[in-house]
């Protein structure tokens, strides 16, 4: 037996180059189990080919698809409908905030994941350096041969959500500065100046947004404070360090 | 071209003038603030006679050697606590480099003339105690 169906409207941000800002409203039929994705894909499949959004794996591991469902950031590919709205009502999805729209509801990541290289934000780490929930005391073989794949999957959401990216362009912000964390400054003394300074580590204010939408389990908030107590450290040593 | 695509011209170079030390310091100040509010209170309107409900009550109160001090701190603690605290609301507002000189100046001043004024204040009443 197939599950009810919904009737939803999805409002859709529309922007194309040149254009206001404005939405269009698509009513459809969907099984609330789908994702928000597939609305989205809906959408460009059979009531507008021109709609531009950005999407690659449909399993929460390319980042590309995140977006502002009903004004809170979420990764559209695995936000079941059911979640975020109900029979008879509005989705309204946007672009991420904090990113320059390129169209519709894609945006330019190109800065934010330049200051990812910058700080060495690291795709893949050894095992032994991961942060692992219960890992074991003993290996059974070198581990440094085993890596893992960062969870940071350079999503963008913890941009989108943090109200300190949205005073400046220029501030790093919270992936970029776990990132940074994940480094560390005992690995790379060379973040130290870049993270030590006004559009660093400073200007975040611990709203802790940025971990409350991170999809991947992150914490940027946990990291950027930790980070702190890195550089306090580092600033310290200094201080008493002969030169 | 290739100098050009390099990420690090997507990172501004770090401004000198913010660092760690403004944190720390509010970081430092904000826990004291709240010890010194709290023995404020209680001392102030549990422990202190009658609750200080007259001008001669203080002047008595601020015999205690212990009270000044504890109130001068408390005072450049709030301060400066506050102070630190509003030039953090205002950076997110992107003062231009002149103007946030300005601003720094403002609240220095603000902050010395606020307790220099308080620091005065003790001292005419631990006076009139003597």
């Amino acid at each position: 037996m197939s599950p009810a169906k919904w009737n939803i409207i999805l409002k859709i941000h529309r922007q194309k180059q040149g254009e206001a800002p404005h939405f269009e409203e698509f009513p459809m039929q969907v099984d609330p189990d789908e994702y928000v994705l597939d609305a989205v894909e809906r959408v460009w499949a059979f009531m507008d080919r021109s709609l531009c959004f950005r999407h690659a794996c449909h399993h929460s591991t390319c980042g590309a698809c995140g977006m502002r469902v009903n004004d809170v950031e979420k990764l559209t590919c695995i936000t079941p409908i059911r979640e975020v709205t109900r029979d008879g009502a509005t989705l309204k999805v946007e672009p991420l905030r904090n990113f320059p729209v390129v169209s519709d509801l894609a945006v330019d990541m190109g800065t934010f994941y330049s200051r990812m290289e910058t700080v060495g934000a690291r795709a893949v780490l050894p095992v032994s350096e991961a942060e692992i929930e219960n890992p074991p005391t003993t290996w059974d073989a070198d581990e440094s041969q085993y890596i893992r794949l960062a969870d940071c999957i350079e999503c963008g959401l913890c941009i989108s959500a943090c109200p300190a990216a949205a005073t400046s362009t220029e501030y790093l912000g919270p992936a970029v500065l776990a990132g940074a964390q994940d480094q560390g400054l005992k690995r790379n003394l060379k973040l130290l100046e870049l993270v030590d300074s006004e559009d660093g580590l400073w200007r975040c204010h611990s709203a802790f947004e940025c971990t409350a939408v991170c999809p991947s389990f992150v914490d940027p908030a946990r990291r950027i404070m930790d980070l702190r107590m890195q550089v306090i450290e580092e600033r310290f040593k200094r201080l008493f360090r002969k030169p | 071209m290739m100098a050009q695509n390099s990420p690090a011209r997507y990172v501004s170079a770090p401004r000198a003038g913010e660092n760690m030390w403004l944190w720390m310091v509010k970081m430092i100040t904000g826990p004291i603030l709240v010890i010194l509010l709290l023995i404020h209170f209680v001392v102030n309107h549990f422990i202190a006679e009658t609750g200080l409900l007259t001008y001669a009550d203080v002047v008595a109160y601020y015999r205690n050697p212990v009270i000044p001090v504890m109130e001068i701190l408390f005072l450049v603690t709030v301060v400066t606590h506050s102070l630190i605290g509003l030039r953090g609301i205002l950076l997110d507002l992107n003062p231009a480099r002149r103007l946030l000189k300005v601003i720094d100046g403002g609240l220095i001043l603000a902050g010395i003339t606020a307790v220099a004024y308080g620091v005065w204040l003790v001292l005419v009443i631990v006076s009139r105690g003597a």
